[in-house]
């Protein structure tokens, strides 16, 4: 056991270890230079002098590979350097955004499950039934309809029309709560099939059934018998959309103004901010090994059967 | 029907006409046009263009790409070669999509090629996990053993066994990514990052549009109809609705 | 199941309650704008700029809303040599934190922003400030100069003095909290005259997005939307709001980048000039009038040229070029190479990218396949050089004056000349232009024949002097902008009642 863990820990450091060069490979491939902006913004000549003397200021005159180790340093160190557009504390900023963004993903996707898990089922209890109808029908909505529409629908009507919610100032509350509620209506379609397919999948085996013929209601045969199967399924599920956080809240993000850790991405790409965006790339990795490792270890818990830490 | 669409004549997108902004659907303008007079029709159907563009190579690299390499790992004696696909998988299941295209698209410019590649690949992964248990499913079946046992070649085995085995669960997740990719496209194009306002997507006209959902609203509502009707169709091509059980006993 | 939905739904009908019960603050005026500075340095480039225009800092003079040059700092002002003038200070003038305006604190400011801003050296070269006394400053050009009013009222130009880490500033209102390029919170300044009391807290809010901004304005979130796009007006004006028209005094016009392939031919200049329907620019913006010159109409030194589309002359020039053959999509080619363009522009004036789709569409009748690209930081992308045609906006007068704005983008080498354009003769005549007296007439003819050479040679392409558009609650709708952009947040600025 001790062993597969360390195997799997093994595992995401090499993750880390590449998307890390990849990253820095990547970012360094963009056509424009910070040394360049840098000039420009400070509104100083791109005269060869500068163009060294910043180089040398921002570390950039080193070969590639020290470059690499000391960013990568100095990100374990907790020292994530500064934004180029603004001067600020690339930590402080993300440390103020982070929190709206993971208040979006987790709150929905945690809202998303525990409705999921009742509305699979009930659906799974009646087939065709009024539940099934509603999540096979979420399901298909979430999957055509983009969620920017009912975001833009939603601000007009209770932010213009009604004057119900100030959208634009003060603090985003609401907007956070609306995009929590959001993103949670776009998740439970899909988990809640999730949660009613698995169920129908223990109906179908020989102990349910068993225990149906004995005369026990259905009902009580899957709460009472059915419920860690199914929880560990959708459990994986949710693993797939805790992916989806950092991507996933971009759009909302975007349509309601909350200054989240993804708006805050839009902006440094607009502007190309180097040391933002490898910064971000590498906590989304962070953030990545954080959920499998939870996870596993909550799927451990209910279901000891299942050996997670040696993935297939 | 889409041959249609596509061969139905159709002004430019790239003119604007002042005199005519806004205007209602006519022999000339199908559809109408926008707020600088372009032909609302065209727009849309050179955005669904690009939307297939992007959603027929995305899919052509996940299926080719992911069912090659689940093939492989599922057959490979080597341990080595197994654990890196599954590595290479697990690399790029844990890849936003959506980040990766968005850095992209603001980098190197916004393309319907560009966002196909990296959705393809950033896809690629569920391909391959799925291609990898079907062929071993296919691999432990008896027949199978036998067949080899006699003599059977690795390529006779995947042309005969295990390509027409996998085929249809695989077309069944297609059609629910190639959804998915409508839609994700759409997002990328609303966000706006690096894009030519100049050529249509969906999700760039809702964006520019947004001023009128109020007051033209058949501006937002036609591509949000376009949007949900190709991601509907594509989940409803390869949907696998015969999954047949036995339910006798609960009804 | 059915008690947590209940649950769920009493905690949002809580939440609903508590946000109806927002109360506004009376004493307090939001306004909308499309830009913001991401830090207050006032020796960077643009950002002096934007501190005066949000009312935090002075230049030496400023334009009133007649468009004459006052000072709340400068007592008199005198030419005493070619190259030297004397200024004196008005006495008891005091800093937002209280502390006073002295002639030293003058000239080591604005020695500081001639070292540090090139934009400061455009029209008289460096000038150097040297205190004499509590309140008399001595100034020397390194070029000669009649307007020195005009060049301490450019917006390089302000008084600040360091404070610890942060400055202090002059203008009416001092920086409460500043959340960079997104917010700013002002209060009045209480040392700026005896009307502070009556002044109400400001807040300037950034919407990127137009809509939003309008959205934000309709909900009565923000008192004032800095500017919205004419289609907005339509709609505001529509719904009964009180929108303001202002002359801008800012010009829309194209940068051409006269040193790289294919604009470097001027013939193929000429084209894309000849092709421009400036009439249904105009016309998509919802008002203004196709630009005659480098300046707004109502300035005399604005050139009287009569810019139309001629596609037929377009093509002649494009034939003249070589761009002699077709390809099947109909674009002119040479040698085998369609006649590409990118034309480079901004979000933050939501009108340029609307003229720039208009531009495209215009180019392609006469065969040339043009792109839009938009950018965040324009000016960065104007410094490297790598692009075709950029749609800028500026201000080209704000001090009331044709020298600045001429020599800033068309001198050889000045700071703003992103084009690579050299002409000795518009060198010459900048220069001419700077020593001609202030009242001699012979200065708006020597500006319009600058302004002429520039339409022939055309580094920049004339587009449109625009009208702008300015949403403004019941409660402003005293309120009158003026000169642009240049002071949105001014002295007059009242409690509403």
């Amino acid at each position: 056991m001790i062993q597969q863990v360390g195997r799997w820990l093994g595992k995401w450091l090499l993750i880390f270890f590449i998307s890390s060069i990849l990253i820095f490979y990547l970012i360094r491939s963009i056509p424009a230079s910070p040394v360049s902006y840098w000039l420009s913004y400070y509104n100083l000549p791109h005269t060869k002098s500068n163009i060294a003397w910043v180089s040398a200021q921002m570390g950039l005159d080193k070969p590639l590979f020290w470059q690499y180790v000391n960013w990568l340093r100095d990100f374990c160190q907790g020292n994530w350097g500064y934004s180029l557009i603004s001067g600020a504390s690339i930590k402080e900023i993300f440390l103020a955004r982070l929190p709206y963004t993971l208040c979006i993903g987790l709150g929905g996707i945690l809202l998303a499950a525990i409705g999921a898990f009742w509305l699979g089922y009930y659906s799974a209890l009646h087939r065709h039934g009024f539940w099934d109808m509603v999540s096979s029908g979420l399901a298909i909505f979430s999957q055509t309809i983009p969620s920017f529409i009912i975001a833009m629908v939603i601000i007009y009507y209770i932010g213009v029309k009604w004057h119900l919610i100030a959208f634009f100032s003060g603090n985003s509350g609401w907007a956070l709560t609306f995009a929590i509620l959001l993103t949670a209506l776009y998740s439970l379609g899909s988990l809640s099939r999730v949660v009613c397919h698995s169920f129908q999948g223990e109906m179908n085996k020989s102990y349910i059934r068993f225990a149906v013929t004995r005369g026990f209601s259905k009902e009580y045969v899957l709460r009472h018998h059915a419920t860690i199967p199914v929880l560990s399924q959708l459990l994986a599920a949710l693993i797939a959309k805790f992916a989806w956080v950092f991507g996933g809240s971009t759009v909302l993000e975007f349509a309601f103004g909350i200054p989240g850790i993804s708006t805050f991405l839009v902006e440094s790409l607009q502007a190309t901010d180097y040391p933002v965006l490898q910064t971000y790339m590498l906590i989304v990795i962070l953030w990545m090994f954080i959920v499998h490792a939870i996870f596993n270890l909550v799927l451990q818990a209910i279901d000891p059967r299942r050996n997670l830490w040696n993935e297939k | 029907m889409m041959v249609v669409i596509v061969c139905t004549p159709r002004p430019s997108v790239i003119l604007t006409d002042v005199n005519n902004s806004l205007a209602a659907p006519s022999a000339k303008h199908l559809l109408g046009t926008d707020n600088l007079g372009r032909d609302l029709y065209a727009l849309l159907v050179i955005g669904g263009l690009r939307t297939l563009e992007v959603v027929a190579i995305a899919t052509l690299i996940s299926l080719t790409g992911g069912t090659f390499l689940g093939i492989i790992a599922g057959l490979s004696h080597h341990h080595s070669v197994k654990q890196l696909i599954q590595f290479f998988s697990d690399l790029i299941l844990c890849t936003p999509s959506f980040i990766v295209a968005m850095f992209f698209s603001a980098v190197f410019g916004f393309s319907p090629v560009m966002a196909g590649i990296v959705f393809g690949i950033v896809n690629m992964g569920e391909y391959i996990n799925q291609a990898t248990n079907l062929t071993i499913l296919v691999k432990r079946q008896d027949f199978i053993t036998a067949e080899i046992a006699i003599g059977l070649n690795q390529w006779q085995l995947i042309i005969h066994h295990i390509l027409p085995n996998i085929y249809r669960p695989l077309l069944v997740f297609l059609g629910n990514s190639a959804g998915n990719i409508v839609i994700q496209y759409a997002g990328l194009a609303f966000i706006g990052l690096g894009t030519d306002i100049t050529t249509p997507d969906w999700g760039t006209m809702i964006y520019q549009y947004r001023d009128y959902l109020v007051t033209d609203p058949q501006l937002i509502l036609l591509p949000t109809l376009a949007i949900g009707l190709l991601s509907l169709f594509f989940h409803l091509l390869f949907d696998n609705t015969a999954r047949q059980k036995e339910w006798s006993i609960y009804e | 199941m059915k008690k947590m939905w209940g649950i769920l739904l009493i905690a949002c009908c809580a939440l609903f309650l508590a946000g109806c019960h927002q109360q506004k603050d009376k004493d307090h005026v939001t306004i909308g704008v499309t830009s913001l500075i991401n830090k207050i340095d006032p020796t960077n480039s643009g950002d002096p700029w934007s501190l005066t225009s949000d009312g935090i800092s002075e230049t030496l003079y400023t334009q009133d809303k007649d468009g004459k040059l006052v000072s709340h700092l400068v007592k008199s002002l005198s030419q005493t040599g070619p190259l030297t003038w004397q200024m004196t200070l008005k006495s008891g003038v005091k800093f937002s934190n209280g502390s006073p305006v002295t002639a030293q604190v003058v000239a080591d400011c604005m020695n500081q922003i001639m070292e540090k801003n090139k934009n400061a050296r455009d029209s008289a070269g460096k000038l150097t400030f040297k205190a004499e006394g509590k309140d008399v400053v001595n100034i020397t050009t390194e070029r000669e100069t009649k307007v020195m009013k005009s060049i301490l009222a450019e917006w390089t130009n302000i008084i600040y003095k360091k404070d610890g880490k942060s400055y202090v500033f002059t203008g009416p209102y001092y920086v409460k909290r500043f959340d960079p390029g997104k917010s700013l919170v002002l209060a009045p300044n209480q040392y700026y005259d005896d009307n502070a009391n009556k002044r109400p807290d400001v807040t300037l809010k950034v919407f990127k997005d137009t809509s939003a901004m309008k959205q934000a304005f309709e909900a009565h979130e923000i008192d004032m939307a800095f500017t919205v796009t004419p289609a907005i007006a339509k709609q505001l004006t529509k719904q009964g709001e009180v929108v303001k028209q202002i002359d801008a005094g800012y010009q829309y016009f194209a940068l051409v980048n006269t040193n790289k392939e294919p604009l470097n031919d001027q013939n193929v200049r000429q084209a894309v000039s000849l092709a421009m329907d400036r009439r249904a620019m105009v016309k998509q913006l919802g008002g203004g009038r196709v630009a005659t010159g480098f300046f707004a109409h109502y300035y005399g030194f604005d050139s009287n040229l009569k810019l139309h589309q001629d596609l037929k002359a377009a093509r002649q020039a494009l034939a003249k070029a070589g761009y002699t053959t077709k390809n099947k999509d109909g674009y002119v080619t040479k040698d085998g190479h369609p006649l590409e363009l990118t034309i480079t522009t901004y979000n933050a004036r939501p009108d340029l990218p609307t003229i720039a789709q208009e531009a495209v569409s215009d180019l392609k009748k006469v065969g040339i396949k043009a792109h839009v690209k938009l950018v965040d930081n324009i000016d960065t992308t104007a410094e490297k050089r790598n692009y075709d045609l950029i749609f800028y906006a500026q201000h080209t007068a704000p001090t009331g004056e044709p020298s600045h704005a001429l020599s800033m983008f068309l001198r050889s080498d000045s700071s703003k000349n992103v084009m690579g354009y050299s002409n000795p003769d518009v060198d010459a005549m900048i220069d001419e232009l700077m020593k001609t007296d202030q009242d001699d007439p012979k200065r708006n003819q020597l500006a319009k024949k600058i302004q002429n050479q520039a339409a022939k040679d055309l580094p920049v392409i004339y587009l449109v002097d625009p009208q702008w558009h300015v949403a403004v609650s019941q409660s402003l709708k005293d309120y009158q902008p003026f000169c642009g952009d240049y002071y949105i947040v001014n002295p007059s600025l009242r409690k509403p009642n």
